[in-house]
């Protein structure tokens, strides 16, 4: 990352003046404590995201529906953890515990295809090009950044919207430049400093999305027969 | 991760984890699995890590593993379609990675290791141990046993294959053990 980003990861900073002086015994009293207290965070960013993304969250879920009912598909991409995270989000869409399997593809999986990509154009361009392949513009953009400012992340997202695509952000602490994007059809920001509560946080929005937009296409293939002929 | 120690960590291909796990690791190696407890493959994985000298850590949701599998279960038994992809099997290999690096900064008050209990001679208790065996001669095997290699003796069993799991007790083979049975 080219600027500084210490400020997103005070995880475990709490605990060094606290348990420095103790023995073992409190060491392990520490440990505990500490990851109760981590969960307990976790637990708690997750469903005040959830809660404060309430009215996007069923925007984008009703958009997404349209979209995977004329055939559209899910493209996914991050850096890092949150390239493990597109990854699960893609497979989630595809390989459903229940609901109708939806075309899914994380763009960091090919690993030739990534290293050919930054090598021979740059990596701020790995997933934007491998997009432009793909993508028609019934189709969805899901990029996970942390701090909102991945570049190659941020260049998928408007290659995207530029061609059509509805384009989400999954952004952390206060957005980044995710939050001020013009290209962005949604922006989800976790409010946390913590990568790792973050990345958690962003999982269960994209788990929470995923369950509703299978609830409307349940309700869709319940009351309609789809026109295969309407596809944007 | 930034302003933190870098530690060496390595994501085992999935399309065949025993034969890439049995390439990576050495002894002493830490392999954390993240799965079904009845996948076949990480079943397989996990019987030969005693082998290997590598102590094993288990997350998962739903139906465990069995217990003698690995050295530590992370366990919820929330469903496992559901926690695998809503974030928290994810905070589970998070905060192992955190308190780890705590437990870095506190050089020299590092945990000790619990004392092995050797009151009995392993040898005279009957003890087998379980090795991997990585090559075979005339009557005897080169085989992995504890995270060191040595050979020993096959004279008691059919001449055993590369790869196949065997029972040791005082440098003798005493019988191979089974392929895994899935879905027990």
């Amino acid at each position: 990352m080219a600027e500084p980003s210490g400020f997103l990861y005070p995880m475990t900073t709490a605990d060094d003046g606290a348990s420095r002086a103790g023995d073992m015994g409190d060491l392990l009293d520490d440990l505990a404590a500490s990851a109760t207290a981590k969960a307990v965070e976790s637990a708690t960013t997750t469903a005040a995201s959830i809660a404060d993304h309430e009215s996007e969250l069923a925007a984008l879920a009703a958009g997404m529906a349209d979209r995977i009912g004329a055939g559209g598909r899910v493209f996914t991409c991050g850096n890092g953890g949150s390239a493990t995270d597109a990854e699960g989000v893609a497979a989630l869409f595809r390989e459903p515990p229940r609901g109708r399997p939806v075309p899914a593809l994380s763009l960091v999986s090919d690993l030739a295809i990534v290293t050919a990509l930054a090598n021979d154009v740059g990596f701020e361009r790995v997933f934007a090009r491998q997009l432009r392949v793909h993508a028609r513009p019934v189709d969805i953009v899901m990029g996970f950044s942390t701090s909102g400012n991945s570049d190659n992340v941020l260049q998928a997202l408007r290659a995207g919207h530029d061609d059509g695509l509805l384009a989400v952000g999954f952004a952390g602490d206060r957005g980044g430049e995710m939050a001020v994007a013009d290209f962005l059809d949604t922006c989800l920001v976790v409010s946390s400093t913590s990568i790792h509560r973050i990345q958690e946080a962003q999982s269960a929005l994209a788990f929470d999305l995923w369950g509703r937009v299978q609830d409307l296409l349940e309700r869709e293939s319940a009351n309609t027969v789809h026109d295969p002929g309407g596809a944007a | 991760m930034v302003g933190k120690a870098a530690l060496p960590a390595v994501v085992v291909p999935s399309d065949d984890p025993v034969d890439a796990t049995r390439s990576l690791v050495r002894d002493g190696d830490v392999l954390l699995v993240v799965g079904p407890g009845h996948e076949p493959s990480l079943v397989d994985v996990c019987r030969r890590t005693p082998a290997w000298g590598v102590e094993t850590i288990w997350i998962g949701a739903g139906d465990r593993p069995d217990a003698a599998l690995a050295d530590h279960l992370v366990w919820t038994d929330d469903d496992p379609a559901r926690v695998s992809v809503d974030g928290r099997l994810i905070l589970v290999y998070h905060l192992l990675w955190e308190l780890t690096q705590v437990c870095l900064e506190h050089a020299g008050r590092q945990l000790a290791e619990p004392e092995p209990s050797h009151d009995v001679c392993i040898t005279c208790a009957d003890e087998a141990l379980v090795a991997e065996v990585v090559d075979v001669t005339d009557g005897a095997a080169v085989v992995r046993l504890q995270g060191t290699t040595t050979t020993v003796d096959t004279t008691l069993v059919d001449t055993p294959r590369p790869h196949d799991l065997v029972l040791v007790h005082a440098g003798i083979v005493l019988s191979t053990l089974d392929e895994p049975v899935a879905a027990t």
